[in-house]
């Protein structure tokens, strides 16, 4: 329907834009034939006798027959069915009157009425309609009456009528001009005029071309092999039987043959032309179909080798990919197993093919494939991870790997189908853990080298102690052997005491410091920490010259942190700030640390120096491994490995120089609220 | 026993606590502590000659420091050092700088004992030596300068009339400066005439 109304609506719009030109034609001959007629010119008949002078009543019928064309094309109504009217009448009298032979006195009665007795007996001379031009004007009556209905299944009635009105037009116009003169007279009153010979054929034309969409006008513009092989037969189609018709004319005509001699030789002409065409044509279409069909193959067999390359590719690909590839349906069915899978999980392609993807699971609920797909079907990340922990998978013998799972999905046809990726981790995970050993180690042996850098000093903080425990010792001993010395002797032995602790307390600290535990974020205190990181700093000594500052925010009691490692960033802060004042005056050395709370999860702390300053360069490298400002004496890692430090327990270290002198550090820990 | 001084020069309170208790036992003993090179160089004019204990790893001015500062005044002041780095080249240092003793912490409080015993008897001794050139200094400034060109004369080992014809007076009178001096110097023999001008430095002893 769509299409139809279509058509109605677009169609007879550049139909008549074509048409009209053909029907005005028409109209134009009828019209100078009638002047010429009715101002008593003799009309053109052949052009020795052998014609006859045209009927007015029939150029009538086709001057009415083109306006009714021309109305079809505008849409007019009662004026397009008086238009159809003309030529119908016409024709009822044309057939009546040869029919019964006779007239009905028409022309008198015109006479009367127009009292124009000339004009009357020109009437009564004229020839009546011959029977040709009724039979195409009836035609093309027909014609133009169903061109008017909208609808595909009359247009091969138009195109046939119009077409076989006009051949039979062109044929008998040419006998007409070739003088071919008929056996007798009555098949020669068969014949029609020029005239109105000369308005069917652009009728004729007009409704052709107003339904060339689906008639051969059109088909001749086609492109390709049909296009071709229309062109190339239709003049032949059109010519050869009138030529032949002509042979015929001519050979019956001029005596040339026997009757009987020409009619086989026509009939032989026919086969021949025809079947030649046929074949021909044949030929054509089949070379058109051969070269179609090899055109095909050759683009099928491309097309072919191609998907077998990708189907290749894919194959090696999905084998020397490292990670597990299973397909599975919604209904959680494994679909396809690639080989790594059969490697990574242990199972036999054959034999899990069909089986519930749930085998390569650890478990049901979180760890379900279930739960996966439904996490990744709402989310829409491949990556099948809840960030907190790894994922575990299953092998054939029941133990569970690590592994990083991705999934994607595909519509096929009503069917969902994932496609999950498994990689194996544990290697990953255990180089990890190396790693974390080895940076455990590096920690420690900082540690280590920092109090090897301090043994000098620190051999001398411990021998004070010592030394003093000595001294009240040997004081006891040189007491004079009486009772009134007694309690000076026990006072003595608890200042002797407080020594030995105070060398334990050295002693504690600096094996803490130099442990190699396990590094654990514990809920520290914030005091204490500072306390041994600045105990452990001023191990040996020098702190006498440097004035110690403390700016302490109340509010940041604890932080979450490793004791021994943040205390190891203090101590290797102090240390540096104290090698930088040990450049300056020693009334202008003072170290000021201070902790804020940011907000409730970050404690901001800073170690500030009165000291030369860090160099400008050296602030953008800070923390590269082997940077030193201590040309010969460090090994440059103190600062990169604080900065590890912190960074590991989520802050960050910064360094800057204040503006009033000297350089600061800062860096925040994680605050815990307790 | 006269009463004898030490000081105690440490930054660790405790160790000079230690010290002082240590020291305290020994009768006769002023005990005076400092917490730095620094503060007992700024009394060192008031103190009376005596021991200094001296810390070497001090902040500031260390024990060597301190040494070099005193080196002038070697009679007043006897130093024993105490150091934790018993290292070769700061001892060599320190006896150069005149240090009496040089001790590694913790050191047995009898040996530390011993050394202060050791060193006020060479500061005794030092300064009993100092009293006699003392005293033959004063009495060499006595003598008139004719006196002094005499016992000059007389050291050299000449005759009273060379020495005479020297200064260009008589010998006689030569005779009675001679026994001027010998009176004024308290000697009855020439070579204790020449014993205390000995003493007194007025000839360099080669």
């Amino acid at each position: 329907m769509g299409r139809h109304s279509k058509h109605a609506t677009g169609a007879p719009q550049s139909g008549i834009a074509r048409t009209e030109p053909y029907t005005l034609l028409a109209i134009a001959l009828g019209s100078a034939g009638l002047l010429a007629w009715s101002a008593g010119y003799a009309l053109p008949g052949g052009f020795s006798g052998a014609g006859h002078a045209a009927n007015p009543l029939a150029m009538l019928a086709y001057m009415a027959l083109a306006g009714a064309v021309i109305g079809g094309g505008r849409r007019w109504t009662k004026r397009r069915r008086l238009l159809f009217a003309v030529p119908l009448v016409i024709l009822t009298l044309a057939m009546l009157r040869q029919a019964l032979d006779m007239g009905f006195g028409v022309q008198s009665v015109l006479g009367k009425v127009w009292d124009r007795p000339r004009a009357a007996a020109l009437i009564d001379e004229v020839e009546p309609v011959s029977m040709i031009t009724v039979a195409t004007l009836a035609m093309l009556t027909a014609a133009a009456a169903i061109v008017n209905r909208q609808g595909r299944s009359t247009t091969w009635a138009v195109i046939g009528l119009s077409s076989v009105a006009m051949g039979v037009s062109i044929i008998s116009g040419i006998a007409v001009i070739t003088r071919v003169e008929a056996a007798d007279a009555a098949a020669q009153a068969m014949l029609p005029a020029l005239l109105p010979v000369a308005q069917a054929i652009p009728i004729g034309i007009a409704l052709l071309v107003w339904r060339g969409r689906f008639g051969w006008s059109d088909i001749l513009a086609l492109g390709a092999t049909p296009g071709r092989i229309f062109r190339r037969i239709f003049p032949i189609v059109i010519l050869a039987p009138a030529l032949i018709a002509l042979f015929d004319i001519f050979i019956s005509f001029g005596e040339v043959l026997p009757q009987l001699i020409a009619d086989i030789v026509i009939a032989g002409c026919n086969i021949a032309i025809f079947s030649a065409l046929m074949l021909w044509s044949m030929a054509m279409v089949s070379a058109e179909h051969v070269a179609l069909a090899e055109a095909t193959k050759a683009i099928r067999s491309e097309r072919e080798s191609e998907l077998l390359e990708q189907h290749e590719l894919l194959r090696s690909i999905l084998q020397t990919v490292p990670s597990a590839l299973v397909v599975f349906d919604e209904q959680g069915t494994i679909k396809a197993f690639s080989a790594s899978a059969e490697r990574i999980f242990g199972h036999d392609a054959d034999q899990v093919i069909g089986c519930n993807v749930e085998i390569l699971a650890t478990g049901p609920g979180r760890n379900s494939m279930a739960s996966h797909v439904a996490r990744y079907l709402e989310t829409g990340l491949h990556d099948v991870s809840d960030g907190a922990r790894p994922l575990y998978a299953r092998r054939s013998d029941g133990t569970t790997i690590p592994i990083e799972l991705r999934l994607g999905d595909m519509q096929v046809g009503q069917n969902r189908i994932f496609t999950g990726f498994w990689k194996d981790i544990s290697g990953r995970l255990a180089d990890a853990e190396r790693l974390a050993a080895i940076r455990g180690e590096l920690l420690h042996v900082s540690r280590l080298s920092a109090m090897g850098e301090m043994a000098a000093g620190l051999a001398h903080e411990l021998n004070q102690p010592l030394a003093a425990m000595v001294y009240f010792l040997g004081a006891i001993e040189h007491l004079p052997d009486d009772d009134t010395q007694r309690e000076r002797g026990l006072a003595l032995i608890r200042m002797a005491s407080q020594q030995a602790l105070r060398t334990g307390e050295i002693i504690r600290r600096m094996r803490t410091f130099t442990s190699n535990d396990d590094a654990e974020a514990r809920n520290e205190p914030i005091a204490e920490i500072l306390d041994d990181a600045v105990a452990v700093t001023f191990l040996d000594g020098g702190r006498y010259d440097i004035q110690l500052v403390f700016d302490i925010d109340p509010a940041a009691v604890n932080v979450l942190a490793d004791r021994v490692q943040i205390q190891q960033v203090f101590v290797n802060l102090l240390r540096n700030a104290m090698d930088e004042l040990s450049k300056c005056p020693p009334e202008n050395r003072m170290i000021t640390i201070t902790t804020k709370l940011i907000d409730s999860e970050t404690v901001a702390f800073s170690v500030a120096d009165t000291g030369p300053g860090i160099d400008a360069t050296m602030i953008e490298q800070l923390g590269m491994p082997f940077l030193t400002t201590k040309h010969g004496t460090g090994m440059g890692l103190g600062l990169s490995i604080s900065r590890r430090i912190i960074e590991a327990h989520g802050g960050t270290l910064t360094a800057a120089n204040r503006p009033e002198g000297g350089a600061i550090f800062r860096f925040t820990l994680p605050h815990i609220d307790v | 026993m006269a009463t004898r001084s030490i000081y105690i020069v440490d930054d660790d309170q405790s160790v000079r606590a230690g010290l002082q208790s240590l020291l305290a036992t020994q009768p006769s003993l002023m005990v005076f502590t400092f917490r730095s090179g620094e503060d007992f160089m700024a009394q060192i004019d008031e103190l009376e000659p005596g021991c200094i204990l001296l810390d070497y790893n001090m902040p500031g001015m260390n024990g060597l420091d301190v040494l070099e500062a005193i080196a002038d005044l070697p009679s007043r002041f006897g130093a024993i050092i105490l150091t934790g780095q018993g290292a070769i080249s700061v001892a060599v240092r320190a006896w150069k700088l005149g240090a009496l003793d040089f001790l590694e912490k913790p050191c047995d409080p009898g040996l530390l004992l011993q050394a202060v015993e050791g060193a006020f008897k060479i500061i005794e001794q030092d300064q009993q030596k100092a009293s006699v050139a003392e005293r033959a200094r004063k009495s060499v400034d006595s003598l008139t300068q004719r006196e002094q060109d005499v016992l000059l004369g007389l050291i050299e080992g000449r005759a009273n009339k060379l020495i005479a014809y020297d200064l260009d007076i008589s010998p006689r009178t030569v005779e009675i400066h001679r026994a001027k001096l010998m009176t004024k110097l308290g000697v009855r023999s020439l070579s204790e005439a020449l014993r205390i001008a000995f003493a007194a430095g007025l000839v360099p002893i080669e």
